[in-house]
This record gives C-alpha cells, sequence and structure tokens, in this order.
C-alpha cells in the first residue's frame, strides 16, 4: 500500500519540516506533532501517487485536531472542507491518471500520453489542491481565520510548512512531467501574481497580528505560485529558494509574535507599542525577520526575489514582473506595521504587566536569523542543492561558481561583497559618530516629543499602529481591493447548500401515505413508460 | 456440517428460550459466535449447495458461494459485536427474538437460492425488524413500527407479485431454473416482473423514492438497533437486488436506470443530512448515502466495481456499527441522541471512536473507507465513469461537512459528563477501530477475497458497454 | 585599487550631492522670485551641525535610523557605476546589478522609518506611512521603466545596459518608458508635485525635526548623496551612462535642472492624489512603452 523513495526534493521538504515541527516542539501536543511531521515524510518520501495521498489527508486531519483545541467551529469547518475539498480534487486528479497510466507508480506517470482533455482536468485538479493548500486568493477563506486561530506555534507550523506541500505537490505532479499544458500555467501565473498583491493590501489593513502575518504569508505563496508556472530550471530554483526562505522567515516571524503575545497577552497593533527597550533581542529578530520578509538584499530574502525576478525577465514576462515586484513594495508597508506595532512607538495607556517570555521562544528565531543571515553572505549556498533537484526533475543544472555568488541568466551578485560593504561602511559612519551619547538628554517621558509645538496631554493616543494603513482604504483601487472578499461567495454557496438540504430534507419528512402513493406512481409510470 | 445450521440453530434458540430466560444475552453472544466460528470454518469448503426436501422445482436449495459466504461472515460477525455489547445489560426477550429472528431473516436472504423461500425470509427478517423498531415501547417507537409495518407490507405485495407472475409464466421458483427460462416470457410481463421486484427490493434496499420512511425508522429504533439495520438488514437487500439483476440479465437501459437511482440516493441522502441535528438522523442519512453508493457501484455490473462495493458493504457496515453502538452508549447514558450530546460528555475513548468511524466513513485515510473509496474510484475511472467520480468526490464534500460539524461538537461545552466505558466495550470498540485501522492499512487479503466473491456474484452477467 | 576607487567616488558623490542641493535651493528662489542662500550654503550647514550635539535622545535605535539610512545612500553611490566603460569610478558595480541597487535604495527608507517610529512621535509615524504609500505608487511605473531597459539589454547588469545603449541612448529609443520612470524620478528626488512634507510644513513631522545636531547633518549629508544616486541612476538608464567626468556633469546637470525647474513650478499632491496619478499616467505609459518593446 504504502511506497516510499528518498529524493532530494523530499529531503530538502523533509528537512525543512524537520527543523520548523522539531524547533516548535513542546509537551502539550507533541504526539499530533509528531502525528503531522509522520504524515508530511509520507508526502514527502511518496513513490506512488497513493502514499502521497494518504500522507496528504493525514496531513489535513491530524492539522485539524491540533487546531480544534483553539479555533471555533465555523473556522473549523472552513479549515476541514477547503482542504478536503481540494483533498478530493487531488483524489480526481489521482484516478483520472490511473485510468490512463494503470499504474499509481509517480515514476509511471508520462503526462504527454494523455489526450488534451484530460490534461486539462488533471492540470486543472490538481491545481485546486495547490491553490487549497498554498491560499490563493479565492481559496484562501480558510487560510487567515484559522492562521489568527490557531495558537502561536502551531501557526507557525502552518505557515511554515503546510502551506509549502502545496507546492511539491505540484513539482512532483506537474512540473517534474514533461507535458504542453499552457493555458492553466498562464492563468496560474497571474493567479499568483495577483493574490500576491490582494494579500499585500489585504495585509497592510489588518489589526490583528496574525492575521497580517497570514495575509503575507498568502502573498509570498503567490510569488512561488508564479515562479513555479514558467516551468523554467532558474524559476524552479526561485520557488525552491523562497519555499526555503519563507520557511524560515515564517518560523522567525510567528515564534517571535507568539512571545510576544505570550508577555503581553495582546494580539492587536492597536494594543501594543513601545516594547522596543523592553525586548531588544525580540526586536532585532523580527527586524531580520522583516527585512528578509521585504526581500531586501544583504539577508537571504533577497535571493528568492532575485532569482525570481530575473526568471521573469528571461521569459520576457514584462507586465507580471511588474506586478510581482509592485506587491513586493507595497510589502514594505506591512512589514514596517509590523515592526512599528509592536516594537516602537509609544506604549499603550492601559499598560499591563509584562510577563516574562520562555527562553525556548528564542531558539527556533535564533536559529532562522543564523541562517537568513548566513544566506545573506553566502547566497549561492544552496544552489548545488537546487540545481541537482532541477536536474532530478529534468531541467539543465544551475550555474553555480561559488557560494557567494549567486548566478542567473540575468546577472549576478556578490553576498558576500554586499553584506562586507554594508558592514564597513556601518562601521565607518558609527565611528564619525562616536561620542553620540555625550551630552544628549534622554527624553523624559512619553510626552516629551515634538507635538505641533505643544506638549501632548496625558490621555492622548500616541500610537499610530492602529491607524496605519488606513489611508490606503481612501485610493480608489486599493480600495476596490480591500472591498472585494471571497467569503462572501462561499457565505453564498453555503447558504445555497445549506437551502437545499432542506429542500431536500423535506422528502423524508412525507407521511407514510404519501410515501406509498409516490411509490405507487412512480412504479405507474415506470410501468407505462417502460425501459 | 450444514448450511441448516446457520438458520436453524437461532430458531432453536429461540423456541429453547423458556429454559434460559434470564440468561438470553449470554446465549445470544455465545451463539452468534458460534454462527460466526462456523462460517469461518466453511471457507475452505466453498461453494456449498445444500438441497433440502423433494425435487426440483420445488425443492428448498440454499447455496454458499463465495459472496454469500462473504455476508453470512459479516452478518454473524455483526452480531457478535452486537450481542457482545449488549453483554452488560440484563436479559430482555423481545431483544433476543428480534435480533436472532433478524439474523435468520438476513441469512436466509443471502442463502436462499429459490424465490419463494427467499419471500419466506423476506417477511422473516421484516417482522423482526418491526419488532426491533417498537423496542423502546413508546409511541414513538410503535409509530415508526406501524409505519415501517405498512410500508413492508406495501413491499411484500409486490414481492408477491413478481413470483406470481414468474410461478404464472414458467411454472419455476428456483433462481437458476429462472434465469434459464426468463427469456421465454413475454417482454412486457418480464419488465412487470422485473419492475415489481425493484419497487419491492427498493423499499427494501433503501434506494432513491422509496427510502423516504427510512429516517423515522432507524430514529424510533434504538441506536443499536439501527446499527444492526445498517449493517445487515440493507446490506442483504442490497445483495438480493442485484444479484437478482445479474442473475435475470437485465438490459443495459434497467443498469442505467439503477445507476441513476443509486446515484440520486448517495447525493439525495447526503445532502439532507447537512443541516440535520438529530444524530441519529444523521447516521441515517449516511447511511443512505453509503448504500446509494455501493448500490451505485453495483449497478455497473463490472468486476473490479463489485469488488470494491463489496468490500465497501464491509467497511461501511462494521464503520455505522460501530458509531451506532458508541452513540447508544451515549444515548443511554445522556438521555438523548441530539448532536448537541458531542458537546455534554468527556471521555477520550469515545471521541476516537467517533472519528475513527467518521473519518472512515468519509474515505479518508489511513482507515478502510478510503481503500474502499480508492478501488471504487480505479474502477470507474477504468470504465470511464468519470461524471460518477466526479459525483462522489463532490458529496463527498457534503458528507464530510455534516461528519466534521459532529466532531467539531467535542471542543465545545462547558460542563461536560464523564462517561467511563467498561473494560468489555473498550474491548469491542478497540476491536473495531483497530479493524478499520488494520483494513485501510492492508487491505489487499480482503480485497482478494472481495474479488472472488466479486466473480461469484457477477457469474456469467457481462454489462454490454 | 578598489579602495581608492570607491573613496573617490564618494568624495565625487558628496561634493556634486552639495553642489547639486546649493543649486537647487538657488535655482527655486530664482523661479520664485526670490534671490536664495549662497551655493555653498547648505555644504557650510552640514559642516557647522557636524560639531553640534543631538539634544534629546529616544534610546539606540533612535541613533541607529540616520545611520543605516546613510549607509544605504553610501552603498548605493558605491555599486553604481559613475562612467560607462573602463575600471575607474566603478566601485562594487561589478559584484551587483541594477535589481540589487533598485533593492538597495529601500535600505535607506527603512533605517529612516525605524529610526522614525522608535522616537514616539505619532505624527513621525503619519510622516513614514505617507512616504512609504507615495513610494509604492512611485515604483510601479519606475518599474516597468526599469523591467524595458533590463529586457532591452537582455541582462540586469550595468555593462550590459551601457552596452544595449551604445548606438542609441534609451531615451531615444524608450521615450515612453523615460517619461513613466522620469516621473516617477521626480518623486524619488522628492520634487513636487510628487514630495511628501516634511517638517516643518502642515504635519509636523518628519525625520528632520526629531534629529538634531550631527544627526540632522548626516541626514542632510546623505540626502545630498542620495539624490546624487539617483541622479546617476537615471544617467545610467536612459541617458546611456557617461562617456567622461565631463558627460557626467553635463548628464546629471541637465537631468536636475529638469527636475528642479518642474518640482519649482508645481503644487504639492496630496499623498492620495499622487499615488492616484502615478499609477493612472506613468504606469499607462511604461505599459504602453513595453508594449512597443
Amino acid at each position: 500500500m504504502l511506497h516510499f523513495e528518498a529524493t532530494l526534493l523530499g529531503h530538502l521538504f523533509f528537512g525543512l519540516s524537520l527543523l520548523v515541527i522539531v524547533a516548535l516542539l513542546r509537551k502539550n501536543d507533541g504526539l499530533w506533532h509528531l502525528l503531522l511531521l509522520g504524515s508530511l515524510g509520507i508526502i514527502f518520501y511518496a513513490s506512488s501517487l497513493v502514499t502521497l495521498f494518504i500522507g496528504w489527508e493525514m496531513m489535513g486531519w491530524s492539522g485539524y485536531f491540533i487546531l480544534s483545541k483553539t479555533a471555533r467551529v465555523s473556522t473549523l469547518q472552513r479549515y476541514i472542507l477547503f482542504n478536503l475539498g481540494g483533498a478530493f480534487a487531488l483524489l480526481g486528479a489521482i484516478a483520472l491518471l490511473f485510468s490512463f497510466m494503470g499504474s499509481m507508480m509517480l515514476c509511471d506517470i508520462d503526462l504527454t500520453l494523455l489526450p488534451v482533455w484530460a490534461l486539462h482536468s488533471v492540470s486543472a485538479l490538481v491545481l485546486i489542491a495547490v491553490f487549497v493548500k498554498s491560499g490563493i486568493i479565492g481559496a484562501h477563506d480558510w487560510v487567515v481565520d484559522s492562521y489568527q486561530e490557531a495558537s502561536p506555534l502551531f501557526s507557525a507550523v502552518l505557515s511554515a510548512i503546510l502551506s509549502k506541500a502545496g507546492i511539491y505537490l505540484f513539482i512532483v505532479l506537474l512540473l517534474k512531467q514533461p507535458h504542453d499544458e499552457r493555458v492553466l500555467f498562464e492563468l496560474m501565473a497571474w493567479l499568483g501574481a495577483i493574490t500576491s498583491v490582494v494579500a499585500t493590501f489585504k495585509a497592510i489593513s489588518q489589526d490583528e497580528i496574525k492575521r497580517l502575518l497570514a495575509y503575507s504569508s498568502i502573498a509570498q505563496l503567490g510569488y512561488i505560485i508564479t515562479a513555479l508556472s514558467l516551468m523554467q530550471a532558474y524559476a524552479l530554483e526561485a520557488a525552491l529558494y523562497h519555499t526555503v526562505i519563507h520557511t524560515l522567515v515564517k518560523l522567525l516571524l510567528f515564534v517571535n509574535v507568539a512571545a510576544i503575545m505570550a508577555i503581553t497577552g495582546k494580539e492587536r497593533f492597536s494594543e501594543l507599542g513601545g516594547l522596543l527597550y523592553r525586548v531588544p533581542l525580540l526586536f532585532v529578530l523580527l527586524v531580520i525577520g522583516i527585512i528578509a520578509l521585504a526581500g531586501m538584499p544583504l539577508l537571504g530574502g533577497f535571493n528568492g526575489k532575485f532569482l525570481l525576478y530575473t526568471a521573469l525577465l528571461e521569459e520576457k514576462r514584462a507586465l507580471l514582473l511588474a506586478t510581482v515586484m509592485f506587491s513586493s513594495a507595497s510589502a514594505f508597508l506591512y512589514c514596517y506595521k509590523l515592526v512599528y506595532g509592536i516594537y516602537l512607538g509609544q506604549r499603550p495607556h492601559d499598560e499591563s504587566p509584562l510577563h516574562v517570555s520562555p527562553k525556548s521562544y528564542y531558539i527556533p528565531q535564533l536559529l532562522s536569523a543564523a541562517l537568513l543571515i548566513l544566506l545573506g553572505f553566502l547566497p549561492a549556498l544552496p544552489t548545488p542543492l537546487f540545481s541537482a533537484i532541477g536536474v532530478e526533475a529534468g531541467f539543465s543544472a544551475l550555474e553555480f561558481t561559488k557560494p557567494s555568488i549567486l548566478n542567473s541568466p540575468f546577472g549576478s551578485f556578490n553576498g558576500a561583497v554586499l553584506m562586507s560593504a554594508f558592514g564597513v561602511v556601518f562601521v565607518l559612519i558609527l565611528g564619525l559618530l562616536q561620542r553620540v551619547h555625550s551630552k544628549a538628554k534622554a527624553a523624559q517621558n512619553a510626552q516629551d516629543i515634538s507635538y505641533c509645538g505643544e506638549v501632548p496631554k496625558a490621555g492622548v493616543n500616541l500610537h499610530f499602529g492602529y491607524g496605519m494603513g488606513h489611508e490606503l482604504g481612501r485610493i480608489g483601487f486599493i480600495a476596490f481591493i480591500l472591498r472585494r472578499q471571497s467569503r462572501r461567495f462561499w457565505d453564498y454557496l453555503n447558504l445555497i447548500v445549506g437551502d437545499l438540504s432542506i429542500l431536500l430534507r423535506s422528502l423524508y419528512a412525507l407521511g407514510t401515505q404519501h410515501i406509498l402513493l409516490l411509490s405507487l406512481l412512480g412504479f405507474t409510470l415506470l410501468l407505462l413508460g417502460g425501459l | 456440517m450444514s448450511l441448516l445450521l446457520f438458520i436453524l440453530l437461532p430458531l432453536l434458540a429461540i423456541f429453547l428460550m423458556p429454559f434460559y430466560r434470564a440468561y438470553l444475552h449470554y446465549v445470544s453472544t455465545v451463539l452468534s459466535m458460534a454462527l460466526f466460528g462456523l462460517a469461518l470454518t466453511c471457507k475452505a469448503a466453498l461453494p456449498l449447495v445444500e438441497r433440502v426436501a423433494v425435487d426440483l422445482p420445488l425443492a428448498i436449495t440454499f447455496e454458499l458461494s463465495s459472496v454469500s459466504w462473504l455476508l453470512v461472515t459479516l452478518f454473524t460477525l455483526s452480531m457478535s459485536l452486537f450481542s457482545l455489547y449488549h453483554l452488560r445489560f440484563s436479559s430482555n426477550k423481545a431483544l433476543f427474538v428480534g435480533t436472532n429472528m433478524l439474523l435468520v431473516g438476513v441469512i436466509g436472504l443471502v442463502l436462499s437460492r429459490d424465490i419463494f423461500n427467499i419471500y419466506i425470509f423476506f417477511e422473516i427478517s421484516s417482522i423482526s425488524a418491526y419488532l426491533l423498531t417498537s423496542l423502546n415501547q413508546d409511541a414513538k417507537a410503535y409509530g415508526g413500527a406501524i409505519r415501517y409495518m405498512i410500508i413492508g407490507a406495501f413491499a411484500s405485495l409486490f414481492f408477491l407479485l413478481s413470483i406470481m407472475l414468474i410461478y404464472l409464466t414458467i411454472g419455476v421458483l428456483d433462481l437458476q431454473m429462472i434465469a434459464q427460462r426468463f427469456n421465454l416470457i413475454d417482454e412486457q410481463v418480464q419488465y412487470l416482473i422485473l419492475l415489481s421486484l425493484f419497487i419491492a427490493l427498493g423499499i427494501k434496499t433503501e434506494l432513491f423514492g422509496l427510502n423516504f420512511w427510512v429516517p423515522d425508522v432507524y430514529q424510533a429504533s434504538r441506536s443499536a438497533v439501527s446499527g444492526l439495520f445498517s449493517a445487515m438488514l440493507s446490506k442483504s437487500y442490497l445483495f438480493l437486488l442485484f444479484h437478482l439483476a445479474y442473475l435475470l440479465h437485465v438490459s443495459t437501459s434497467q443498469m442505467a436506470f439503477l445507476t441513476l437511482v443509486a446515484a440520486l440516493t448517495f447525493a439525495v441522502a447526503e445532502f439532507s443530512a447537512l443541516k440535520s441535528r438529530e444524530t441519529k438522523r444523521i447516521f441515517a442519512f449516511s447511511t443512505l448515502g453509503q448504500i446509494g453508493l455501493i448500490a451505485l457501484a453495483l449497478s455497473y455490473g463490472d468486476t473490479a466495481l463489485t469488488e470494491a462495493a463489496l468490500f465497501l458493504i464491509i467497511v461501511h457496515a462494521l464503520a455505522k456499527l460501530m458509531l451506532f453502538l458508541a452513540l447508544d452508549l451515549l444515548e443511554r447514558r445522556l438521555g438523548s441522541t441530539k448532536s448537541e450530546i458531542f458537546a455534554r460528555f468527556e471521555s477520550l475513548f469515545l471521541m476516537a471512536v467517533f472519528t475513527v468511524g467518521a473519518l472512515s466513513l468519509l474515505g479518508i485515510p489511513p482507515f478502510a473507507g478510503f481503500a474502499a473509496k480508492l478501488s471504487l474510484l480505479k474502477g470507474l475511472a477504468g470504465l470511464e465513469a468519470y461524471g460518477a467520480m466526479a459525483l462522489i468526490l463532490t458529496v463527498s464534500l457534503i458528507e464530510a461537512a455534516y461528519l466534521f460539524r459532529l466532531l467539531s461538537g467535542f471542543r465545545q461545552g462547558e460542563q461536560k459528563m464523564v462517561v467511563t466505558l467498561s473494560p468489555l466495550e473498550r474491548l469491542i470498540f478497540g476491536v473495531m477501530m483497530f479493524a478499520l485501522l488494520l483494513l485501510g492499512l492492508m487491505p489487499q487479503p480482503l480485497l482478494a477475497l472481495c474479488q472472488e466473491a466479486a466473480q461469484a456474484m457477477l457469474g456469467g452477467y457481462h454489462a454490454a458497454l | 585599487m578598489v579602495l581608492i576607487d570607491c573613496f573617490l567616488m564618494l568624495l565625487l558623490a558628496y561634493g556634486f550631492g552639495f553642489l547639486y542641493y546649493g543649486l537647487y535651493r538657488n535655482l527655486s528662489a530664482r523661479v520664485h522670485g526670490r534671490f536664495g542662500p549662497s551655493l555653498a550654503q547648505s555644504f557650510f550647514d552640514s559642516v557647522k551641525l557636524f560639531v553640534k550635539e543631538q539634544s534629546t535622545t529616544f534610546g539606540w535605535m533612535f541613533y541607529a535610523g540616520p545611520i543605516i539610512m546613510a549607509t544605504g545612500a553610501v552603498l548605493n553611490v558605491l555599486f553604481i557605476p559613475f562612467i560607462n566603460h573602463g575600471d575607474s569610478l566603478q566601485g562594487l558595480s561589478s559584484s551587483a546589478n541594477l535589481i540589487v541597487v533598485l533593492y538597495l535604495m529601500v535600505l535607506g527608507p527603512l533605517g529612516n522609518a525605524l529610526g522614525v517610529g522608535s522616537n514616539g512621535n505619532p505624527f513621525g509615524v503619519m510622516g513614514i506611512t505617507r512616504g512609504l504609500t507615495r513610494l509604492i505608487a512611485l515604483e510601479l511605473p519606475f518599474y516597468l521603466a526599469v523591467i524595458g531597459v533590463m529586457i532591452d539589454a537582455g541582462s540586469a547588469d550595468f555593462s550590459a545596459i551601457f552596452e544595449a545603449q551604445s548606438q542609441e541612448m534609451n531615451l531615444l529609443k524608450h521615450p515612453l518608458l523615460f517619461m513613466a520612470a522620469f516621473i516617477s524620478f521626480l518623486g524619488f528626488m522628492g520634487k513636487s508635485p510628487f514630495d511628501v512634507v516634511g517638517a516643518p510644513q502642515e504635519v509636523y513631522s518628519g525625520p528632520a525635526t526629531e534629529f538634531s545636531g550631527k544627526f540632522f547633518a548626516l541626514l542632510l549629508s546623505q540626502s545630498a548623496m542620495f539624490s546624487f544616486a539617483k541622479l546617476l541612476l537615471m544617467v545610467n538608464l536612459f541617458l546611456g551612462g557617461a562617456d567622461d567626468l565631463g558627460d557626467l556633469v553635463l548628464k546629471t546637470f541637465v537631468l536636475f535642472v529638469a527636475a528642479t525647474f518642474i518640482g519649482s513650478v508645481y503644487a504639492r499632491f496630496s499623498t492620495i492624489q499622487s499615488v492616484e496619478f502615478l499609477m493612472r499616467i506613468p504606469t499607462l505609459l511604461g505599459i504602453v512603452g513595453l508594449a512597443l518593446l
């Protein structure tokens, strides 16, 4: 029943899962997490479609039971229905593949043998599964609520690992197989780009931290989906690189937020602020996280984006690239909101006592921060692995000179030079400004600021965390994006199905005489009508 | 050893009831387990044919083919689990008579090889079902029983009509001979016979259009009894309906009609369950849905699909029996079967039972339902029945919606009542859960048996594709 | 060798930065009918401020902000080649490419935002939000143009971009892309109508108000150098780069004067107006320009 095979791709994805889950393992629901890890192992090392599917479903329901400890019922229903919908689509694709291939082994799949309609159907069904898992816009309805209501550490697992299963699925089922499906991939490329734009603006307008992170997760997966749709060696590298980075970044950010929630007990920007000098290490870690998330140079986050951009340039997909770059630039806003809303600005008025954060929160953050810095210094470090995975998938090998130089067909850059230049310049300027603290007086209190030439009264809200991003709603097209909600569609669908259910159910409330009458009527009609 | 033992032993037990009035539950348990053991030993000797009394055409013939063996084993196993579960309750005459007669009825239905005999067991199983429905002895139970009785009588009427027509036209009652001579009958009469059989067995099989009474009856009965109906009664008729259909070589268009009815049964029942707030009713709808699914698979007359259907019959019987028994346990403790009860009890074990049962029903790996659904989909894919595949997958989502809503009830509610299970109950449910898991992980041995059975069941029937 | 090169580049950027800043103050004063300060006034201001102390402090992050910002500006200067051929005045540009430079340009605003955020002044953050919002809109047409340039050159390396312009500069080859980029460029240079108010107009905010003394000097210097880097980038992208130092001065000066004059005559858009304008006309120009590619 179960067939396994060790592949580099599997090692990569399972390695990431192992890293995240082990880093987040806690005593209270460790068993479920291990089950989850096991199901991920089944997925990533599966060599038959059935095995893959078994892992896929186990991942779905073990996630459900972990989530069920904290989430509301409606969220749970959404989680499981979307995930099962995706899983059943996958099952449909598997059955369809089986009917043409006569085998369930991954190695026997040859998509070129499929007639056109079957190829379209299989691709579409697999894409549904991928989109649901990755939360591509339209199928993202479950993502945000689940992330918000999951326990802080499980949100990290959801975002860092579970959302990547879709990426793996796509690579294994569609990317590795030669075929000439293009229409759907074109659609997918744009869906990914649009997802990243929409989710970015949605993220900016959120007040809950975890909702912001959830939308940012969706946006990042949008980039990966766009990269994958190009079906090209460097684009695959971009997707894999971005996957790795996003896993690290989201691990860092969610754990950071978890630590903040443990310390303050608050989870909204409007209730937080000014924690910088209370927990400076957490602040620095978060800044590292958002620099990587925003994809700025110096840290690893830039590398994935760089590869994606060059791949898009190579394919001459100018508009797609502009959309992606636009969304990436817009991401600065929510990145800044994240760091400002929690750490900068003023403490809120209802200052409640702070708890000490558990030390264990620091380990995963330090780990991923270190890895992000390492990848910033040596951006091509994982290139040989990605290259080998690409070769496994039938692409040509990637260009690799040395770990500090990341190559792409559209240019290369040297991470070590970049990082050293930054370090040297920073230190020089710091040296220039020595004697910084000499005579400056520390600000007396929260009101000791330049405030329109006055001193603000106590009680005036001096923290802007909540308001940040609200003015975006006044810009026409952003307001248009913010007003769209797929939730309405799904609610409407739910309503229709529910009404249909009540209508059909009334059949089963018929009286005995009516049932008999109906049976007789049916008998007569069939008798007269014949078959 | 005689096949008659399967029928005579329970009947004998019923007749001798006065001698052990206080130990009926023990007798029932020992008896059903003995029958289960007996069934297992018969495996080597398949197929067994036994003719009682006079010559053809009036002989009473029993046949234990590999398919009826599979079903008899399933029925005796279900009965054993049911009786084991009832061990801790006091001896109950009506329950003893009802269940054992039901066992006789369903075993007789799958063993009999002549149509009049089938009618006798048809009636035995019906009467015992009425009896079991009224077990609770309250207005609801009697109401349900009477409703069941009226509709059952209606079904019997049509069954008798078809027997009459067959005997009038070809003068035989033995199934094999009917099959041989069926072509001799005037085509219109043929159609009338088939239609009457469809109405009679359709009511009993609980197919769409004829199944509107089912949820009420299930709701009126005790949960455990509903489990028995679900595991045994409907399954035996399902077998009978398609056995006759294959034997009489119904036309392709008639099979297509059955496919349509089955699909409707499946879809309508699952949709109806969506908004229900009564667990027993939800499980009843789910049973209807699964019956529709099994019928859908059987209606293609294809070996692979029949194999999948038989596997699904077994898996569903196990899962549903487990769910209904667990519900019975809750009903006894909490006095209700409304879906709110899920929020009112505290028992990790029972939660696991419901979860495993629901996941298996849904066909979610690694439980047995998945193996069934997978082989079903594989079979459908082999026939290029993509519409049916899409239907199954879509409707399964509806099924997931209500089953997971039930499961999500666990984590609501404040004051929870701690429900403890006796070691025996733990054992019963544990074994069933383990079986569902095992069948999910290693379905091949059972699938092999099902394949053998499928070939026996289809006989010479091949759908003209 | 590289170090000397870098040092020279910084020196040039610093000198030209302040020269242009003084020119800007003069030119815009003339446009407004005033005389304006002397050409070197800003330079003297910054030198004087360097020896002054900061008056109030809000902690180390408050100080780190301007330093990161200045680091970003310096890095930009170092990674953009001054001359379109040869080895001199190339800085570190061979280790990076256009995409890296585009992203390095955001490093400064990040440091700024972090520093301002840590001072506890809500208006400062309001200014940052406005700045970032406008930045989003500015970048869209600019990216469209840059993508066009990179696709045309077939590479993101500066040398390839110069190579592609050796016959005909991008300004003439892709006028629409240039127009899109130039409109954004006005905003990047902080020119009306796309500038964001700093101190002391309208909203009393911006980094310059809370920072005083040497930090203010640092901010002034980095702003001058950063402006020069942006001019340089435009020259490299659309005017074919500079053949020699004279060419560099000429080309940057032309761009600078154009930007200054336009900035002097227009009134400022509100943030929302400028975002909506940038999302429409220059974006459309950019898309049409890409379509014509």
